[in-house]
């Protein structure tokens, strides 16, 4: 008998993105290593109530008002009710949330709290410190992540950004970065050959916002187009820079040369890749990159910008690093044309090395750990000094923060009173598969927590 | 997870040996390093920048920028009290607005004698127009004004004066809080591409709707036109100006315009006020003037920015 976990999160199918597969992928895994595993995200439209997806993944969107790209408006308590249902329904003994944007994540982590369950967040971005939205946002996860037992960052600036904006005690913060499917990012059967080749195709994959560098990418592409005569484009990916591409491509002539395909379906993004042999990526701000592992593991040399996380992502001999300006964002993309027509670079073995080094596997099995050391490390601690963490956020936060803490134990206990434990049913849980190691399941012994209370 | 354990465990046995042991951290994510998942590294924020683009503040230069609020102020303290003078005094309306047109045509002179003398912006066509159309739409207020004033002057019949004394308040908070006070006439600035537009949108507003407000108060039609026109040159004209000549340093000018109109409201609140109360503006003009910049420098060594690799990069794109 596994852990019963919820993954919490705004950012859900049908929505694609990064949090959106690290959540799918890793609930997948759990469910394998014989976890009962159940995702909350808010209601997308006409996706509302509860769906089971692949291995019985249970979905629950619940009914909440998407307010700013997806995530959901900004109350303390409004999702406790349905939420502490959905808690007991489910038998859940840690609350995993993601997203430090997404507020349904807060809400449930905060609730679980109180409720005495233990929490785990997941940060998957990078966010500055200047700017009115960023000091909310930075209070608010500091709020949620003075009482998180355990916090996962996907990159080490990732873990240096969220230790400074939430000031937390870094030896509470792991890295564990994000995976991609191998499998479903395989080069070409066809053995590329070393020999040098002609008609370079250089693939963007990337939604054409300014912080994903779409800026940057019109204004590289003529130059290298310019250089390198014998260079093609394919740029796949929909949003707000989209005519700036096209009016680039009219501009200069380049119809024939750069392919604009809009935007692409996940599914879609491993044929796209393998039509070509550079990956470039323009990108601003990255807190991982899972794209450029996703490139890589299809046999494409990429080049990209040195920012965020993206230097510790992929070894030197997979990558040309550029600043993030137009100069030197050129010249890597020369270089790396040339290395690819001279056929110095063999990046048949790309894909077995990328295997390696990232596997959904191995991110359950250091996710399962932290879950692990979730009961073996310390007894829950008591209310009191719960409050004195809260406290000690701030000047007027901190007391804000203890004000909002007993009010929604308040709210639980009218709620238990109203509403009782004993009333609600118990799920039953998705039958496991037997193909599973035996062994796996004995390992994991846990003593579920009987008290509700604060 | 024993693989991790285990080491640790030799971490702990062999405290000598662990350099020779461990290779060292990277801070790398493709590597499987045997460190566990929350090592905190030596290098750990080496990357952390603090106030990095923090600028040094001089206490003058500090003294010219606030001296703007008190400039503000005063601006809008003339009208003010113009207007209490006119209404409660039976103050002759014209005379105010009579000197602040002479004074106003006096600084179109001194506009065009400055921007003869400055030879960098040589465009001498582009500007004989603008000076053209500003003439031209000058003359277009003044001749709407005199249309409108019957009009405004029952703009508020209906509303009691202490309604408008009040809404009079607010507009004068609103005013000194929304104000562009337009410290940026530094040479970078001034040199780029583009000529800097200085266009105190909000505060123009304001003051008008004040002007308007106040001056619908008065009984006759005259009073209402000479009240508005002389609010606006002192108020949205005169703001215009200054930044103007404190554009082209003329700095030792710009510190005359300042003193008269201080020196004017000094004259107006002892004539209408009496002592006390100009006692009163003297220490809120020197708070204003000589504290609060000392303040702002105090406060300056609690800054705290923080920049680092996470921060999104600043685009180099060649303009085209």
């Amino acid at each position: 008998m596994g852990y019963n976990i919820a993954m919490v999160t705004d950012f859900f199918y049908p929505q694609s993105g990064g949090v959106e597969f690290h959540v799918h992928h890793l609930s997948q895994k759990l469910i394998d290593l014989g976890h009962n595993v159940i995702i909350i995200t808010h209601d997308y439209g006409s996706r509302n109530g509860v769906r089971t997806l692949t291995n019985g993944l249970k979905v629950y969107y619940i009914p909440y008002v998407a307010v700013f790209r997806s995530s959901t408006f900004p109350s303390l308590f409004l999702a406790l009710p349905i939420l502490r249902n959905i808690y007991l329904r489910e038998q859940i003994n840690i609350v995993h949330g993601h997203g430090s944007y997404s507020n349904i994540c807060h809400e449930a982590i905060l609730h679980a709290r109180t409720m005495g369950l233990k929490t785990v967040f997941t940060d998957h971005s990078l966010f500055g410190f200047a700017g009115l939205l960023t000091i909310i946002g930075n209070k608010i996860l500091k709020f949620t992540l003075s009482d998180t037992n355990h916090i996962i960052c996907v990159s080490h600036t990732c873990k240096e950004n969220t230790v400074l904006r939430a000031t937390i005690d870094p030896s509470n913060v792991l890295v564990i970065p994000n995976a991609v499917i191998s499998k479903d990012f395989r080069p070409l059967d066809k053995p590329k050959s070393l020999k040098p080749k002609k008609n370079i195709t250089i693939v963007v994959i990337s939604r054409l916002f300014p912080n994903k560098g779409a800026d940057l990418l019109t204004a590289v592409i003529p130059r290298i187009c310019m250089l390198n005569p014998d260079v093609n484009f394919l740029v796949a990916g929909d949003g707000p820079k989209f005519l700036d591409l096209e009016q680039m491509r009219e501009k200069y002539f380049l119809q024939e040369r750069v392919t604009l395909m809009g935007s692409v379906r996940h599914e879609e993004v491993r044929d796209v890749m393998v039509k070509g042999d550079i990956y470039l990526h323009p990108s601003v701000t990255e807190a991982f990159g899972t794209v450029i592992v996703e490139a890589a593991s299809c046999g494409l040399y990429v080049v990209t910008t040195r920012v965020g996380g993206i230097p510790e992502v992929l070894p030197g001999h997979m990558t040309t690093f550029a600043e993030p300006e137009e100069e030197s964002l050129v010249e890597a993309a020369n270089k790396a044309i040339k290395l690819m027509e001279s056929g110095k670079i063999d990046t048949s073995s790309f894909h077995d090395e990328v295997a390696k080094m990232y596997s959904w596997e191995d991110v359950a099995k250091r996710t399962e750990n932290v879950y692990n050391s979730l009961y073996s490390e310390k007894p829950d601690e008591s209310l009191i000094t719960r409050i004195q963490k809260y406290y000690c956020c701030g000047l007027v936060a901190g007391k804000f923060f203890v004000l909002c803490v007993i009010i929604d134990i308040f709210i639980l206990k009218i709620l238990d009173f109203i509403h009782p434990a004993a009333n609600i049913d118990l799920a039953t849980k998705w039958p496991k598969n037997p193909k599973l190691k035996k062994e796996k399941l004995e390992d994991i012994q846990i003593e579920v927590p009987s008290g509700r209370e604060g | 997870m024993w693989k991790i354990l285990s080491w640790s465990m030799l971490l702990l046995l062999h405290p000598r040996n662990h350099t020779t042991k461990l290779p060292s951290w990277k801070k790398l994510l493709y590597l499987k390093q045997p460190y566990p998942d929350n090592y905190t590294d030596k290098s750990f924020l080496s990357q952390l920048k603090r106030n990095s683009t923090v600028v040094k503040y001089s206490y003058i230069k500090l003294l010219g920028d606030f001296s703007l609020i008190v400039f503000h102020l005063s601006s809008q303290l003339i009208m003010v009290l113009t207007f209490a003078g006119i209404y409660l005094h039976k103050w002759n309306a014209f005379v105010p607005a009579m000197t602040s047109s002479a004074l106003t045509i006096i600084a179109f002179f001194i506009q065009l004698f400055i921007g003869h003398n400055t030879k960098q912006e040589s465009r001498p066509h582009a500007r004989a127009k603008q000076e053209n159309a500003n003439v031209k739409s000058y003359g277009l207020i003044i001749f709407m004004l005199s249309i409108l004033s019957p009009a405004l002057k029952s703009l508020t019949r209906s509303t009691s004066s202490d309604s408008i004394w009040a809404l009079s308040v607010i507009l004068f908070l609103a005013n000194t809080l929304l104000h562009d006070y337009g410290m940026n006439t530094s040479v970078a600035s001034r040199t780029s591409s583009t000529v800097i537009e200085y266009k105190p949108v909000v505060s123009t507003n304001i003051t008008l709707s004040h002007s308007i407000v106040l001056a619908s108060r008065f009984n006759s039609t005259s009073q209402v036109f000479s009240f508005i026109l002389f609010s606006i040159q002192s108020n949205i004209l005169l703001p215009l100006f200054d930044f103007y000549i404190r554009r082209h340093n003329y700095t030792n000018f710009h510190r005359f315009v300042f003193f008269v109109n201080f020196q004017t409201v000094n004259v107006l609140i002892y004539v209408l006020l009496g002592f006390k109360i100009l006692f009163f503006w003297w220490v809120c003009a020197f708070c204003i003037l000589f504290l609060m910049p000392a303040y702002f420098l105090f406060i300056q060594k609690y800054k705290n920015e923080l920049k680092g690799p996470w921060d999104p990069a600043k685009l180099m794109v060649n303009p085209e």
